[in-house]
Parts: C-alpha cells; structure tokens; sequence
C-alpha cells in the first residue's frame, strides 16, 4: 500500500521548468509567494492566474494533478473564507439579523470581497509552491538549499552537514514506509488493529508499530554512521559534487518573466487600481485589503 | 471436508490504473491439503510475498477466491481467518516491542481477548514449544537477546494465537547453520505438535526438497506447476528458467548424468544420491 506513494511529489517530465537550476526555482519561488502577499486587486488575480496556469502548462504537469495539491488545504480554505465572511464588518451591508442586542450577524460587501480574495490567495499560494516540488527531486532541491545557504558558512553554520542530513533522510523515507508496512502486516497477523476505537485507543495500538520502527531506525542510523566512515567520508571544503549546479540563459529568461510578473503586481497595488475600481466601486476603502 | 487453503483464480495488480502499474499475481490456482508441509518457491519478484499476504487478508483481494478452511478471506471473516492463520515474516524479529518477552508473546493473545490465565497458559505452551525456558527468558527484554533467540520469541508471539495454518517466509534466513538448523528441527516439531497444515517459504531449495511434502513454483506471477518435490525438481530446465537452483543432490545428478551415468529416477536429497550410488556400485561389483 506504501508503495504507491512517490516520494514527495516530483513529476517526472522533461520541461524547461524542470531543466531550471534548482537555486533559481527555490529563489523565484520564494518571489512569487511574496508578489502573491502584495496581490490586492481582482486584476492582480487574474494576472497571477494566467502565469501560474502558463508555467504549469509549460512544466508539462498535468493540471489535474496540480490542482490536487489544493485537496490537503481544502478544509482551511473554507473555514477561513467562511470565518471572514462573518468578522468584517466594514462596507455595504448585505445582510444582517440581531440575535441578540449586543450581537449582530451581519454580511458585508467588503467581506464577501475579501473571502474571495482570501480563498484565491491560499490556492494560488498551494499551487504555486508545489509546483516547485512536481519539478525538482528532493535530491536537486536539497543542493540547492546547501548553495543558497552557503553564505551562512560564514557565521560557522555547517551547512554542508545540514544538506547531507537532509539528503540522508529524504534517502530514507521510502525504506522506512517499507519498513512500517513490514511491521504493520506483522502486527496486524498477530490480531492489532489500528483503526478501531477511540482516539486513545488507536494511538496505544501505534506503539507496537512505533517501537521496533525506531528500533530499526537507529540500528539503520548506526550502520549508515559506519559505512561512511569506512568509506573515508569526511565534510571538508575540498569535496566535489558529482552533479555541479550552473546558472545558464534559461534561467536569467525565468528570472526575467518572475520580475515581469511582480513588477505588473507591484505596480497594480501602488498606482493602477484601474479596473477595479470601476468594476466594485468603494471596495478599495476597505482597509484590510 | 474443505481443504486448508483453497485458492482460485487469483489475481493481483499493484498500482492499478497508474504509470507504475505492475501485475503481481495472474490467474493463480492451487489447494493446500490439511496436515501438509507445503512449500512455495519462487524467484525475488515472483509474487511469493503478494501471494501469502492474501492468506490473511492482509492484501485486498482484486480478483479470485481465497478459503481457508473452507472460509472465504474478506472483511467480515478477517478476524477468523487472522487466528487460523499464524503468519511468520522474514526476520520476524522486526516486530519485536515490548518490555518483556513474556508481553511480547502475549500480544497476539490478548488481541484475540482471552483471559488472564488462558494468556498465561498459552505463553508458556509457545516459549516452550520454541525451547525458550519461561523461567529463564520471559521476564527478560526481547531487544537484549542474540538473534537466534530473537527469532525464537517472535515465533513464539505467533504460536501463542494457536494457528491451525502456519506460514512461514523465509524463516531461516540470515542465521548462522547451527541457528538454521535449529529453527528447521523446531518447525518440523510444531508440525507434528501444534499446527498440522505448514506452507513454507524458502529460496533454499535443499530445505524444500527435504522436508515438503508438495511444492508450488512461482515465476512471474503465474503458477509454474505444484506437485511432490522429486517430480516438481525432475524438470530441471523449467526450474533453472524460474530463475531457481536445483538442490543440491539433484544438480551432482544432473553432473554425473552428463559424463554417462544415468540413473532410474531422480535424486533430491543427498542421503538418496548416495544410497543410489551405493546400488550402483554394489550392482557393477556383482
């Protein structure tokens, strides 16, 4: 059953999306979130939109798949939109009933605005980010953690072992889901059964699957330990890396294409407005936007 | 009466409907008689494991039938089939957890909800039944014992649900010959004690032919062909192309017979090998 988990969520597809030095995807995708934080205006969306659905379509990801990434937030999408729709209280009121005389239920123009606007956000967000990972093994994401973080090797941070740390445990993952099913079968042959009973109850039948987990693990970690250091493995300056990173054309056009993008953001928040402001007339005096 | 294990038609696909799609079982048929040292041999991949975890309805049946004792394996007899079947894994020490050993066996007991004695009971039948002295052992940390013990205590947690079936996967593997020889006179001790009907899984093919009474050979997913370990070994090339060894007898057999000496029928343990080429002799001498 666990073998039908992918690691993460990387798409095999041979895309220029996927072709990017993994720094430039993590660089611009740490952009796009923040230009998605300075969206305010119906237009913005539409602009996002239309670049998040150009960059999918040109990472060769089917869009149904994407899309799917939004299923795990579902729920906190709406109850944040649904939240919002009750607490602003600002604007044309829609719809309003007293229940008590000191509580008032009321639905406002500018809230309704701003649960779009909400809801729109944390898709685009979602969607956004996990694009990153549909087109960037772990193994390319985590050099390229270690290269944009080497700066910080000046205050002494080992960012060289953070990166094999990482690597190491992203190796493991799937032997480990193995591992788990390994002994869940076990267990379950000798008459556990983990989804039954309260929540407490479910939680104690996790140990007898929890602890030889664990067991393994470190025995695993210790082995691992060994093996490298029989292999002379040591965390100096002076290794190579098999697959060098290298900036090329491709990505100074992506880099090029993101600061478009922020630049039409940006420039819409500050001093456009235009169509907006002619389609919901009074919804820029909402404060909170 | 229903035989022990009765399996038709059954099929099995991982990853349906998904780039990863792969077929592990097709079309398999067999029955395994009650009081039978079954065998299932097979290559790495061959669907040995996808086919022993439908034995307890650890795998969801896609297609097929699967009885045991007559009881069909699916939701509602999971509990039933789950005690009639006694399942060992390949290095079952892996599902070792408690503080105590005598916890540890207990585990599969107290699932089953029986009472404090009957539990009691049953833990001193099943350390005892693997040579583990209660005394001695039960009170002590599963994790602090040598791995022949280790694997000892897991069958142990088995044998205490009192299984009427007991599958075996690879129980022997990784243990020095002392531990491996050991394990196998305890498992032909429970057969003759405790559960009539074993289905043993082995890579090892002299440990087959010398204590099966019937094998099945898988490859690829499909059912190579069962029968009695002399006639199933007897068509050397089928077994080679299984991506399988002979046993040890036959394969000096299959070397004599090369240079020109032919025999009546075919060997599969050494003691027979030798018996036959003691008659040889004593024939020529004569």
């Amino acid at each position: 059953m666990f073998r039908d988990i992918t690691l993460g969520q990387y798409y095999p597809a041979n895309s220029a999306v996927h072709r990017l030095d993994p720094r430039t995807k993590i660089l611009l995708t740490i952009f796009y979130i923040v230009g998605v934080f300075f969206i305010k205006t119906y237009f913005s969306y539409a602009v996002t939109i239309l670049f998040l659905t150009s960059v999918i379509l040109i990472s060769k990801i089917p869009v149904l798949s994407v899309l799917k990434s939004i299923r795990g937030i579902l729920f906190l999408v709406l109850f944040a939109s649904v939240l919002n729709l009750f607490f602003v209280s600002s604007g044309e009121v829609l719809f309003e009933s007293w229940i008590t005389p000191r509580w008032v239920f009321r639905i406002t123009m500018d809230g309704v605005h701003y649960s779009i606007k909400l809801t729109l956000r944390l898709i685009l967000l979602v969607t956004g980010a996990s694009l990153l990972t549909f087109t960037t093994t772990p193994v390319e994401l985590t050099d390229g953690m270690e290269s944009l973080m080497s700066p910080l090797k000046l205050i002494k941070v080992p960012v060289h072992d953070i990166a094999v740390i990482m690597s190491i445990a992203l190796r493991f993952i799937p032997t480990l889901l193995d591992e788990t099913n390994k002994i869940m079968n076990a267990q379950k042959a000798r008459g556990a059964s983990f989804d039954t009973g309260g929540i407490v109850k479910r939680a104690k039948a996790l140990l007898p699957i929890l602890i030889p987990l664990f067991v393994s693990s470190f025995r695993r970690a210790d082995e691992l330990a060994f093996a490298m250091n029989a292999r002379c493995y040591n965390a100096t300056d002076k290794r190579t890396k098999m697959k060098e990173l290298k900036f090329s054309l491709k990505d100074l056009i992506a880099l090029i294409l993101v600061l478009a993008f922020l630049t039409v953001v940006f420039l819409d928040r500050y001093y456009f407005m235009g169509i907006d402001s002619l389609l919901f007339p009074g919804v820029l005096r909402c404060a909170i936007l | 009466m229903p035989a022990a294990v009765e399996i038709t038609n059954l099929s099995y696909t991982y990853s349906k409907k998904t780039p990863y799609e792969k077929k592990a079982l097709e079309g398999i048929c067999f029955s395994v008689e009650k009081g039978e040292f079954f065998g299932i041999v097979g290559s790495t991949g061959s669907g040995k494991s996808t086919l022993i975890s439908h034995l307890n309805g650890l795998l969801k049946k896609q297609q097929g039938s699967v009885k045991i004792n007559g009881l069909e394996v699916e939701k509602k007899n999971l509990k039933a089939v789950r005690s009639m079947v006694g399942m060992v894994f390949q290095y079952p020490e892996c599902q070792l957890f408690e503080e105590t050993v005598y916890k540890d066996v207990a585990f599969g007991p107290k699932n089953l909800r029986l009472q404090k004695d009957e539990i009691d009971l049953r833990v001193k039948e099943a350390l005892n039944l693997v040579g583990l002295d209660f005394d001695k052992y039960a009170e002590r940390s599963p994790f602090e014992l040598s791995g022949g013990e280790k694997r000892r205590a897991a069958i142990a947690g088995v044998l205490a649900m009192r299984p009427e079936i007991l599958v075996l996967d690879e129980v022997a593997a990784g243990l020095d010959p002392e531990g491996k020889k050991d394990i196998l006179a305890l498992v032909k001790r429970l057969q003759k004690t405790m559960c009539p009907t074993v289905i043993f899984i082995s890579h090892n093919m002299d440990d087959v032919a010398s204590l099966c009474d019937r094998v099945a050979v898988l490859n690829d997913g499909r059912l190579l062909t069962v029968g009695e370990p002399r006639a199933v070994f007897s068509d050397a090339k089928a077994i080679i192309e299984a991506g399988l060894e002979l046993p040890t007898a036959t394969l000096i057999q299959k070397k004599l017979e090369n240079k020109g000496i032919n025999f009546s029928k075919t060997a599969i343990k050494i003691e027979e090998l030798a018996q036959m080429l003691l008659e040889r002799r004593a024939n020529s001498v004569s």
